[in-house]
């Protein structure tokens, strides 16, 4: 783990004062000799200021409620400063090998960003040492600190379109949700309560005017009863790569989502209703 | 702002400052084409270098061609300003910048070498100021170019990166001190300069000039205590040889046994100016200087082994005596007379028996001491006493010393300065060029005696430095330059060694650690008051912001009491709509939407408004009953 990196200005500045040092002997002439230690002193102090900006600095990430294997999702980096005297300043964060720029966070205050990230595999996931750096203040050496701190998430499989489900889930709307349903017509009905955005989530659930509020992306839970449910058998389905199976799943369960479709899964020996247990079942599979 | 133009506004400001004080040794065209290109640049900047580069290194070389050992400061800051000026043509990114920046502190360097005076100190700091802000924000533009900055974090930068600014002065005086000192520099031709200051010679010249113009630069200052004026006789240099219009001195020094009857040392701190000459000056008579590789004659003077070519600093100690015992001496060196001597003078001198009867003829020959219309003749000291009548120190002791030797009394002259301005605050004499002054000394029982002819002069002598409150504001700016020169031009080996044996061997004066002690807990006190005030008013301050936090407290306080609670995550609209009773909605609304207007905008709520919004809050509690 790197501590400091001398950039080539650094080392132009660090030649530099050897050279007026060697002046300064030279001549004797004060003069020389005072610019020589302004600059020493200048490098001694920018040192601790450099190392000061890059400690006492809280990062906090936050995922989406549902991550999914491979596919790209917003991740919140929220940064704090919780020093009383110095800012910080130009702060740079490396998170899973993207670097995020924070020009400036004032003292006890806090910055947020979001940067687009992906988790190649299902299961807990981990963002794992992320790198503070700073070229604060002269941009001669780079300071690095790391964040000891482990992020897990729990990343639910890839979702893979399998044909026979689109068919599975199309003939279902047919025959009954269309006609027999007079609930579920464009997922307007009344609004039960909001909850925050999860992926694969319809854009126009999206709650506009609490979202503005909270910062958060917010959808409506409409009322509108699920009439349908569907029963996947975990071991009966016949594909043979378990990966490809999961990937299938998800994505029927997403898609039934969509058309209001509630979907159970037994496994062993074991009916699970809720979505996100279902979902976290088969990540962790 | 866009951190781009941020950068380029400290980075115009850095680059013109050091030019500032190098406008009367550069050339005004360098001046104008600097000027020039640094508006040019605010318009455009060249993408394409190689045109401009090689323009440099034309401009440069013909700039070059004439260089000599004597004279290559300048040049060389031609060509930097030069270089300077293209830089700001160019297209500019993180290492031209960081290049302006260079080239602006060589150019400071490079005053530093032309001009020794406080000014610098002024400069530099402006400079490093400058800079400090500059290279911050060179770093953010390093980042990201196109960065855009508001104003209130422009201001914290600017504001806190002062600070270290600030911290770095501490470190770099303490640096400054315990970075390595020689005694002798390894090579000294920085300081070398051709130029010669006029004032003190080591060689008298008779009759060649008709006016002397007054020099008012400083030659030395000499820290010690103050002494009556009559004992303010600088000695310089004795000469002895004279050819009937110059005084010199004598390649051979004649040696005899000198001491002291009377031994009260006065101890002087002097500060030379450089004065391309080798003698060194103390009070009459110096008895001794503490220099190495001095060369100390038997007439009292102390000849450096080089020229002074840059301030020197040395202690010298001097015998307050009117006279010099000397057994022994080579009389014949200092009874020559000129070849040709006027026998006008020879005629008068027969006159005399001894050197009161010299005195007697100067006191009647109504002479005048002036500076104007001085004898300009092949026979300076005839015309002087005969014709004349009116002359400089130096005719007034030349024609002593003259008559002296004529009736076969040893004499010499004695060429230094006499008095000097006291200041009281820094407790040292300026000397300046126009106090310089020659004296006779007569070899009289064994001792040399010290006369000065110019007292018999029938006119008042002038003054130079009676009128001190004329003078008071250049005494402040002097003291200014002692202290600049005494604490950092005239750091030395010596110093430094002083410092460190000081600190081994804890040569602390108690009393003086008992002051400083004191004066730190002072300030120290006085900083955390300073501080705790700040941090109080601060409170004081979120105090009030609280206030209005405090009023949706008691709103939902009073609501809970009438049965409704706010849900989580419920916001406050929200929540008043879902509010049965329709008086007590109306009036909740009322309430949020005012406060809303305020609250969220983190603005205080005007009194007027407040003192409403508690009467509504009231109300609410009324509705209950």
């Amino acid at each position: 783990m790197k501590i400091i990196k001398i950039k080539k200005s650094g080392f132009l500045f660090i030649i530099l004062t050897i050279f007026l040092g060697f002046a300064a002997i030279n001549t004797g002439n004060n003069l020389i000799y005072l610019i020589t230690s302004t600059l020493l002193g200048f490098m001694g102090i920018s040192g601790f200021f450099g190392k000061q900006n890059i400690y006492n600095l809280n990062v906090k990430l936050e995922f989406p409620e549902e991550v999914f294997a491979n596919r790209e999702f917003p991740l919140k980096i929220i940064i704090k400063n919780n020093r009383k005297f110095l800012p910080a300043f130009l702060i740079k964060l490396k998170i899973s090998n993207q670097y995020v720029l924070f020009p400036f966070i004032n003292v006890n205050d806090h910055c947020t960003k979001i940067i687009h990230v992906k988790f190649k595999f299902r299961g807990i996931n981990e963002i794992k040492n992320i790198q503070i750096s700073s070229t604060f203040p002269y941009n001669f050496f780079i300071r690095f600190n790391y964040i000891k701190e482990d992020y897990k998430k729990l990343v639910y499989p890839e979702p893979k379109k399998y044909t026979v489900f689109d068919e599975i889930l199309s003939k279902d709307r047919k025959s009954d949700l269309t006609y027999n349903s007079p609930y579920l017509k464009g997922f307007d009905g009344e609004l039960i309560h909001l909850r925050e955005y999860n992926e694969n989530d319809p854009v126009k659930l999206i709650h506009w005017k609490s979202s503005a509020k909270t910062d958060k992306l917010m959808v409506k839970e409409v009322s509108s009863e699920i009439r349908k449910s569907l029963i996947i058998d975990f071991d009966k389905m016949i594909i043979s790569d378990l990966e490809k199976k999961l990937s299938a799943i998800t994505y029927l369960i997403l898609n039934a989502h969509k058309k209001g479709i509630k979907i159970l899964l037994k496994i062993n020996k074991e009916i699970l209703k809720e979505r996100s247990l279902i979902l976290k079942t088969l990540a962790l599979y | 702002m866009q951190i781009k133009n941020i950068v380029n506004i400290i980075s115009y400001l850095i680059a013109f400052i050091p030019i500032i004080p190098l406008i009367k040794y550069i050339p005004v065209q360098y001046i104008l084409f600097f000027v020039i290109t640094a508006v040019l640049s605010f318009k455009f900047e060249v993408k394409k270098r190689l045109f401009l580069n090689l323009f440099a290194i034309i401009s440069i070389l013909f700039i070059l061609r004439n260089i000599s050992i004597n004279n290559f400061i300048i040049p060389i800051l031609i060509s930097l300003i030069i270089l300077l000026s293209i830089k700001f043509l160019e297209k500019k990114m993180y290492r031209d910048y960081m290049q302006i920046y260079l080239l602006s502190l060589l150019l400071l360097a490079g005053f530093a070498l032309l001009s020794i005076s406080i000014s610098f100190l002024f400069y530099l700091v402006i400079i490093l100021v400058l800079l400090s802000m500059a290279t911050v924000f060179l770093t953010y533009f390093d980042e990201n170019e196109n960065l855009y900055l508001n104003q209130k974090h422009i201001f914290i930068i600017i504001y806190k990166t002062f600070f270290i600014f600030l911290l770095s002065l501490p470190l770099a005086i303490t640096i400054f001190i315990i970075l390595p000192r020689v005694e002798t520099p390894f090579f000294n031709f920085f300081n070398n300069d051709s130029t010669a200051i006029t004032g003190f010679t080591d060689r008298i010249r008779l009759g060649d000039v008709s006016s002397i113009q007054e020099d008012n630069s400083v030659i030395f200052r000499v820290n010690m205590k103050k002494l009556p004026n009559r004992d303010l006789y600088w000695r310089g240099i004795v000469l002895n040889k004279f050819n009937g219009k110059t005084w010199i001195r004598g390649k051979n020094i004649p040696k005899g046994e000198i001491n002291f009857n009377n031994l009260r040392l006065i101890e002087q701190v002097i500060y030379l100016e450089p004065y391309y000459n080798r003698y060194l000056f103390a009070l009459d008579k110096p008895v001794a200087i503490n220099l190495k590789k001095l060369r100390k004659y038997n007439d009292l003077t102390f000849e450096y082994p080089k020229q002074i070519n840059k301030r020197i600093r040395y202690k010298a100690y001097s015998a307050l005596s009117e006279n010099i015992f000397e057994k022994n001496i080579d009389k014949r060196a200092f009874l020559e007379l000129p070849q040709n001597i006027s026998e006008k003078l020879v005629k008068l001198s027969s006159q005399f028996k001894n050197m009161k009867d010299i005195e007697k003829f100067f006191k009647n020959s109504h002479l005048k001491y002036s500076l104007e219309n001085l004898p300009v003749s092949d026979t300076p000291t005839e015309n002087f006493l005969f014709k004349y009548k009116r002359g400089n120190c130096e005719y007034f002791a030349s024609s002593f010393a003259l008559l002296l030797r004529l009736i076969k009394i040893p004499s010499r002259i004695v060429a230094g300065y006499k008095g000097g301005l006291y200041s009281n605050i820094g407790k040292y004499y300026i000397v300046t060029q126009k106090d310089a002054h020659v004296w006779v000394e007569a070899y009289i029982n064994q001792k040399w005696v010290k006369i000065d002819p110019v007292i018999f002069a029938e006119n008042t002598l002038p003054q130079h430095n009676k009128n001190l409150s004329d003078f008071n504001y250049k005494l402040i700016i002097d003291l200014m330059n002692y202290y600049w020169i005494t604490m950092f031009i005239n750091y030395d080996f010596n110093k430094q060694f002083a410092i460190v044996k000081n600190i081994v061997f804890f040569n602390f004066n108690m009393l003086k650690l008992k002051k400083i002690f004191i004066t730190i807990t002072l300030i120290l006190i006085i900083f955390f008051t300073l501080f705790a005030i700040y941090k109080n008013f601060k409170k004081f301050y979120f105090q009030k912001l609280e206030k209005e936090k405090i009023l949706l407290i008691k709103f939902f306080e009073k609501l809970e009491k009438l049965g409704y609670k706010r849900k989580t995550g419920e916001t406050l609209h929200e929540f008043v709509v879902s509010l049965k009773d329709k008086n007590l909605r109306k009036k909740s609304l009322y309430f949020i939407t005012n406060f809303e207007k305020y609250y969220f905008k983190d603005k205080k709520i005007p009194d007027n408004l407040y003192k409403k919004l508690i009467y509504v809050l009231n109300s609410i509690s009324e509705n209950s009953k």
